[in-house]
């Protein structure tokens, strides 16, 4: 070896080590420090997916159809759901995940635009995947533990079916009365007599049936008159079901929906014309809409 | 018997062989203080102690060298980063003195344009070069004196600077245009 009495530099250098005793970092340090940085990335990958399944679940399952009876425009509709926070959340994961990245060992070797791709892309699909098991729905209500920062879907399509002002009513069915009128409790507690003389087939629900009620606006007393009732649908502020896809009601048993079924078939065979609906139904805002979803069978 | 490698050197001292270390540290002394010298740290001894503090920092995280990269790229990288950490902590003005390397970068800048009756008729001299170069964010100066004076490839310096290749190439062309921005008029021949 050189003798390093004849170089300044690495006798400073070598000095400094001997009296300070400086010696290297052990491997294990660096090791962990880049699996570390690794596990980082992973994981803000992974809660980007879940952020992007509950944007989805928020997206799929806003209720479109009910749109214009909820609020005054689709643009209000549209600001009300858009699921802000979600994608807030996956933007910041996928930069966490980004920056995490970079500072593995050889990330920085890699194009930004290509690891950036490569990133959304890992957490878009495994949303996807995530959303499709459905989970996307879980990971939304979790968040639903921080109020009032955020506000889960279910309790926010509750909260627009409980406006009997606007003529809306949701809840669920506890008694029926008779053929024109059933006792309904809103998904705030309140009961309610709903008058169904106007409907196509008067009757036709059974107890414990979550449905939304559009009808005539009520202000003061505790009855409504009921122009168009359709079935909640995925269960949202009743029992059970998950994700939107079902078109019953979990609980239900197979009596009560078999006599649903039954009346659902003679409602769409007795469908006969306009005429049949009282004026003050016909006034009501979005009747041209309902009376369409209806024909649809929805 | 021939030298001993880098990575050779490396793992000898990783072996509790302090002196191997002392033949690293001469084998690019030099080539460091003269890139320190091209990034403007002219006071010998702040390169003195930027090249002590550099040697030291790669003593305490050898075990963190890749083997995969040049031994020099990563020396290289460590410098790089104590010089900006020196420019920004001691926010002196940096002093550059250019001969050779006054030649090399007009030679680059002038081959970079396609007027060549233009170029041909180009006075610049090495003062308003130097002048010019010194006036340059330090990341433009440090590209330039990587690529053109210390001759390190688009690779390396992606290595020394922690950044895609991709980004190297931008940084280079940019530094090249800040560049001709500072230079007298004489170097923009758009018709004037």
């Amino acid at each position: 070896m050189t003798d390093p009495n004849n170089h300044y530099l690495s006798k400073r250098v070598l000095d400094r080590i001997n009296e300070e005793h400086i010696a290297p970092r052990p491997r294990w340090e660096f090791l962990f420090k880049n699996y570390a940085f690794w596990g980082l990335s992973a994981a803000a990958v992974l809660l980007g997916s879940l952020a992007f399944a509950a944007a989805l679940y928020v997206i799929q399952n806003a209720d479109w159809r009910f749109a214009f009876a909820t609020h005054p425009n689709l643009f209000s509709f549209v600001m009300d759901v858009m699921p802000y926070i979600w994608l807030v959340a996956l933007g910041l994961f996928i930069s966490l995940a980004y920056l995490n990245f970079r500072h593995t060992r050889r990330g920085y070797r890699y194009p930004i635009l290509l690891v950036s791709l490569g990133i959304v892309i890992g957490s878009t699909v495994l949303g996807g995947v995530i959303y499709a098991a459905g989970l996307g729905e879980k990971v939304e209500e979790a968040m639903g533990i921080l109020p009032p920062l955020y506000q889960p879907l279910k309790q926010q399509q509750q909260s627009w079916w409980v406006a009997p002002e606007k003529g809306l009513l949701g809840g669920t069915i506890v008694d029926i009365e008779s053929e024109d009128s059933f006792i309904l409790e809103d998904f705030e507690g309140r009961q309610w007599t709903i008058k169904s003389e106007d409907m196509y087939a008067p009757g036709g629900r059974v107890k414990e049936e979550i449905v939304r009620v559009i009808g005539v606006p009520a202000t003061t007393s505790a009855e409504f008159h009921a122009c168009f009732i359709r079935n909640w649908k995925g269960g949202h502020g009743g029992s059970g079901s998950s994700g939107g896809e079902r078109g019953r009601n979990e609980g239900e048993d197979e009596e009560n929906r078999g006599k649903r079924e039954d009346m659902t078939q003679s409602m769409r065979s007795e469908r006969s014309s306009v005429e049949v609906r009282s004026e003050e139904c016909k006034g009501i805002r979005p009747y041209r809409q309902l009376r369409e979803l209806e024909e649809s069978g929805e | 018997m021939p030298p001993l490698t880098d990575g050779e050197i490396v793992k000898r001292t990783l072996n509790a062989d302090k002196e191997a270390f002392a033949s690293l540290i001469e084998r690019y002394e030099s080539k460091l203080t003269r890139y320190l010298e091209r990034l403007g740290v002219g006071a010998r001894e702040d390169k003195e102690d930027i090249l002590q503090n550099s040697f030291i920092k790669a003593y305490k995280n050898l075990n963190s060298f890749d083997q995969s990269l040049a031994f020099s790229s990563w020396i290289y990288r460590i410098v790089h980063n104590e010089a900006m950490t020196f420019f920004r902590a001691r926010r002196v003005r940096p002093q550059v003195f250019m001969d050779k390397e006054s030649e090399i970068l007009l030679t680059e800048l002038k081959d970079e344009e396609a007027d060549t009756a233009a170029v041909a008729e180009l006075r610049i001299s090495k003062e308003e070069l130097a002048k010019a170069f010194v006036a340059l964010e330090p990341r433009y100066r440090d590209v330039l004196a990587l690529r053109f004076f210390e001759e390190r490839s688009y690779t390396e310096m992606s290595d020394i600077l922690e950044v895609p290749v991709g980004t190297v190439s931008t940084l280079v062309h940019r530094a090249k245009q800040a560049l001709k921005a500072l230079l007298p008029e004489s170097f923009s021949y758009d018709g004037s």
